[in-house]
């Protein structure tokens, strides 16, 4: 099975100047590694801050200063994506990379109707005419389930409602046959029934097919649902990937076993324990050690000293800990 | 060489200051130094502002004259100094005046609105349609032409903007909780107007503050300019440059250049540190690169 | 807002002139010729009744007599109108332009030395006086560098004004194909046109540049970045989306306009609307003061509505 996407060692960085002018880092990914096979979904989950979104941002290179991305290799199909120059970057985005936001109707241009947004975005990328352009573009509406698709086509972004804006927005993404398609927060102020939908049209477009799905999200439930793999996250770190059935059902890391216990409703029932109450990590001084130590359970004196080098695989799971 | 703690913090803070505005910096040190020319110019000037000198007309500048010598046979140079009298003596007192109409009714038009409010609106909309200077103008030219004059009508123009900034800040924290609580424990309405409202919404209006001081200049020297406010003798800026323009076609510039000058720079520095005020309290334009 | 503006000014004549009687009666009148000048300029009804005769008169474009000449206000404004725009209107055009593409610029350079510097010169072109500017240009380009015309009017003493048909200079010239008289009314424009373009340039430029900096930081403009659309289409989403604020905002500037332009007609010796203007208020002739301001503020709502009518035509948002 060919692998769509391989992020090995991300590490994100945003340099500022403090009151005194000394030069200080928040260090917001700290190694980074994703993998994503064809034909199959991935999960990314994880509390706020913890860099999902930037994960995006970087695996697209459109991280904006004082941001910017010191180390990692992004390899998308084989082609290393960290390396590639920007002219040959932005050629993928849109176009091998499709892109679904958390906000549709207010990343739309709202200046240009919707049709012609999407006839755009083809004729950035290929060699094509208006007409066949517009065509594609009415197709392309029907798949993704907006209703009468002509007539779609002249509407204005703010004309719509946030499920079809989202569904114009996932079209924008398909419209160039995109190998991975990524999705950060797809669902966000959404209806629950408009929210499944949305997801289900995810899922339908990449089951079956080359293609490949990121999904970010910090609900655990859309996760068990619809992907396949699920990559969780602290304080710019995968602590634990692999299988949902298996990360979900018998977690490895402290953390991951601390968030399904959040999540889960019957925590007593299952025994897990969730986190005690503390703050997040300050990025601009992270422990030397494991980054989750000052909040583990399971802490012990090497977990301050030393951070859990490689992920340690025991199956299909990778984990960062030392006791995995 | 041992350095005093507290000259260390002083220092970090300016450098804090600057790296946050430098606008701010360099502007309030332009208004400080006006200030000072306004204190000190009776110190540092080498003639009376109005002392007539024989044989001294039109002199361009040299070694004597700083600045030359004008029609009358007085001293530029002088003269512009004492103009920083003056330019203070408008954009404070004008500056209280708007503070003292446009707050309060910024603060009820928001708290009530109503017929307040409403008069409050019109008045802004007709402020839009209509070139403040030309309304000052009309209305210093109908009342006489005196310092007083000029700040109260300049302070009265400028009011309702305050009054707009404060009004819209206080609608926004009117239906509050903490407003509420205020309320529901029994405050009298100016308690509540005075004391809880108006600290949160006065960052709005005091970031306003310099600039509107910058503007109060600039319409005070076009009054005098074109012959409504402080007049000659009296050695405000724009009348000096009045009495300037008529030599500037042959040549002696130096009478209408150096006021204009000097207004340049005490505007300037009302601008920038206006702008940089904003700087510091609006999040939006802060990007700490 | 149309009636607040008419009773506004309405108020404002009747404050913004001395008492009118007194002017027109002279020094030597006395109680009676007085209260005869009183009623017949209607000063003795009631202040309501004033203001329907005034608003009356306003429809009809009457605005009366101006004391000084003797005739008729709205005839003195008519010729005098056209001067000022022959001024405003090229200075407009350019300063607005200049200052929009300079601000918008800025916004993509955020940071720059660019940026810096034309905030700045945007920063001092708001702080330099009008009339001040104008004299120092004269003496520079003019005294000392005897490149540009004399101060005087629109054209030099030496050329014959053409037919006034439009009753612009430039334009009658041209008309009546006296190219010399072009040539001359274009060279007395260069420098006050200049001048006015760069007072209007500073306050544009100013907030385009942040118009254009909260558009370039909008979620549309990110996503395209992400959509891998062509710099150079992002450059057009975000100049297309900056239009219609920077284009409001230039209608608000257009009305403070009008009082630079009128301090460089004084300077300028233009002839133009402003400067009569000016003129009236000083020499507080009842009547032309009148027609001065009602016609400033009737030409800041046909402003206004024009930009509203044009932000509705590029804005499909207000649309519904």
């Amino acid at each position: 099975m060919t692998e769509i996407l391989r992020v090995r060692g991300l590490r994100t960085h945003f340099v500022s100047r403090n009151a005194v002018n000394e030069i200080r880092t928040a260090r917001a990914l700290n190694g980074v590694d994703l993998t994503l096979p064809a034909g199959r979904i991935l999960g990314i989950v994880g509390e706020t801050g913890a860099g999902k979104s930037l994960t995006v941002q970087t695996i697209l290179g459109t991280l904006k200063p004082p941001a910017e991305r010191v180390a990692g290799e992004i390899e998308l199909m084989g082609q290393r994506l960290d390396t590639m120059p920007e002219a040959e970057l932005n050629r993928h985005r849109g176009a091998t990379i499709g892109l679904v936001v958390q906000s549709p109707v207010t990343s739309l241009d709202p200046r240009v109707r919707v049709g012609d947004q999407l006839v755009r975005l083809q004729r950035a990328h290929r060699d094509i005419s208006r007409a066949d352009a517009r065509d594609r573009a009415v197709d392309m509406l029907k798949r993704v389930g907006v209703p009468s698709p002509q007539d779609r086509m002249k509407a204005w972004p703010h004309e719509l409602s946030g499920g079809m804006a989202q569904r114009v927005v996932i079209a924008m993404a398909l419209i160039n046959d995109p190998v991975l398609l990524i999705a950060d927060e797809p669902t966000t102020g959404l209806d629950v029934t408009v929210q499944a939908q949305i997801l289900d049209l995810i899922r339908d477009l990449v089951k079956g097919t080359d293609r490949g799905a990121i999904i970010v999200t910090h609900d655990l439930g859309v996760v068990a649902q619809y992907c396949e793999h699920v990559a969780v996250m602290y304080s710019g770190v995968v602590v634990e990937q692999g299988p949902v059935g298996e990360v979900f059902v018998s977690p490895r890391h402290p953390y991951t076993a601390a968030l399904l216990a959040a999540a889960d409703l019957d925590a007593a029932a299952t025994g897990r324990r969730a986190l005690p109450p503390s703050t997040p990590p300050n990025l601009y001084d992270l422990p030397s050690g494991c980054l989750f130590a000052p909040r583990c359970p399971r802490v012990q004196p090497v977990c301050a000293t030393e951070p859990p080098a490689r992920p340690s695989p025991s199956g299909a799971v990778e984990t960062r800990c030392h006791f995995a | 060489m041992a350095v005093a703690i507290s000259d260390i913090r002083a220092g970090d803070r300016l450098a804090r200051l600057w790296r946050r505005s430098s606008s701010f910096v360099v502007g309030s040190t332009l208004v400080a130094l006006l200030v000072l020319t306004a204190l000190l110019c009776g110190v540092v000037s080498p003639y009376g502002a109005t002392e007539v000198l024989p044989n001294a007309i039109l002199q361009p500048p040299s070694a004597a004259h700083w600045f030359g010598t004008d029609g009358n046979g007085m001293d530029v140079f002088t003269r512009v100094l004492y103009g920083a009298r003056y330019a203070i003596a408008i954009a404070l007192p004008s500056a209280f005046v708007m503070v003292a109409v446009g707050v309060p009714l910024g603060l009820i038009a928001g708290y009530y609105g109503g017929v307040v409010d409403e008069v409050l609106t019109r008045m802004l909309d007709v402020l839009r349609a209509f070139p403040s200077i030309i309304l000052a103008l009309a209305v210093v030219s109908a009342t006489g032409q005196s310092l007083v004059n000029v700040v109260v009508v300049i302070g009265l123009i400028d009011a309702p903007i305050f009054a707009r900034v404060v009004r819209s800040e206080v609608i926004s924290i009117r239906r509050s909780d903490f407003v509420a609580s205020a309320v529901v424990t029994g405050n009298p309405t100016w308690r509540i107007l005075f004391v809880h409202l108006l600290p949160n919404t006065i960052k709005g209006a005091a970031a306003l503050l310099p600039l509107r001081m910058a503007w109060a200049l600039r319409v005070s020297a076009t009054l005098a300019f074109v012959g409504v406010g402080i007049q000659a003798p009296e050695p405000e800026w724009g009348a000096l440059i009045r009495q300037g323009a008529e030599y500037i076609i042959s040549g002696q510039h130096w009478v209408a250049m150096f006021p204009g000058i000097a207004l340049v720079i005490a505007v300037f520095g009302f601008n920038l540190m206006g702008d940089g005020l904003q700087e510091l309290t609006d999040p939006r334009l802060d990007v700490r690169k | 807002m149309l009636l607040g503006v008419v009773l506004v000014t309405f108020l404002l004549i009747r404050i913004g002139t001395r008492d009118a009687s007194l002017m027109l009666a002279g020094p030597f009148a006395d109680a009676a010729m007085l209260e005869r000048i009183r009623s017949n300029l209607g000063l003795d009804r009631p202040l309501y009744e004033q203001f329907f005769i005034y608003v009356g008169h306003l429809v009809q474009g009457d605005f009366g007599l101006s004391w000084i000449s003797g005739r008729p206000v709205i005839d003195e404004i008519r010729p005098r109108l056209v001067a000022t725009m022959e001024l405003l209107l090229p200075a407009f055009a350019i300063g607005g332009f200049a200052g929009a593409s300079l601000g918008i610029a800025s916004a993509f350079r955020y940071g720059s030395r660019f940026d810096h510097t034309s905030r700045f010169l945007s920063l001092l072109g708001f702080s330099v006086p009008t009339y001040w500017i104008g004299l120092m240009a004269i003496f520079l380009f003019y005294s000392v560098f005897g490149i540009a015309a004399a101060p005087m009017g629109r054209i030099g003493m030496a050329s014959f004004p053409p037919m006034p048909v439009t009753g612009s200079v430039l334009i009658d010239g041209a008309l009546a194909g006296d190219w010399d008289v072009v040539i001359d009314a274009l060279h007395h424009l260069a420098l006050p046109v200049a001048i006015l373009a760069v007072i209007i340039a500073a306050p544009i430029l100013k907030h385009s540049r942040v118009i254009a900096l909260d558009v370039i930081n909008s979620d549309y403009v990110s996503y395209a970045r992400s959509c891998g659309l062509p710099p150079r289409i992002v450059r057009q989403i975000v100049v297309r989306n900056s239009l219609a604020p920077i284009l409001t905002l230039a209608g608000s500037e257009l009305t403070g306009t009008l009082a630079a332009v009128s301090l460089l007609e004084l300077i300028f010796a233009w002839g133009g609307f402003g400067q009569w203007g000016l003129n009236a208020i000083l020499s507080g002739d009842f009547a032309a003061v009148q027609g001065y301001v009602a016609v400033i503020a009737l030409f800041s709502i046909g402003v206004f509505l024009v930009i509203d009518l044009l932000v509705l035509w590029l804005e499909p948002r207000t649309r519904s």
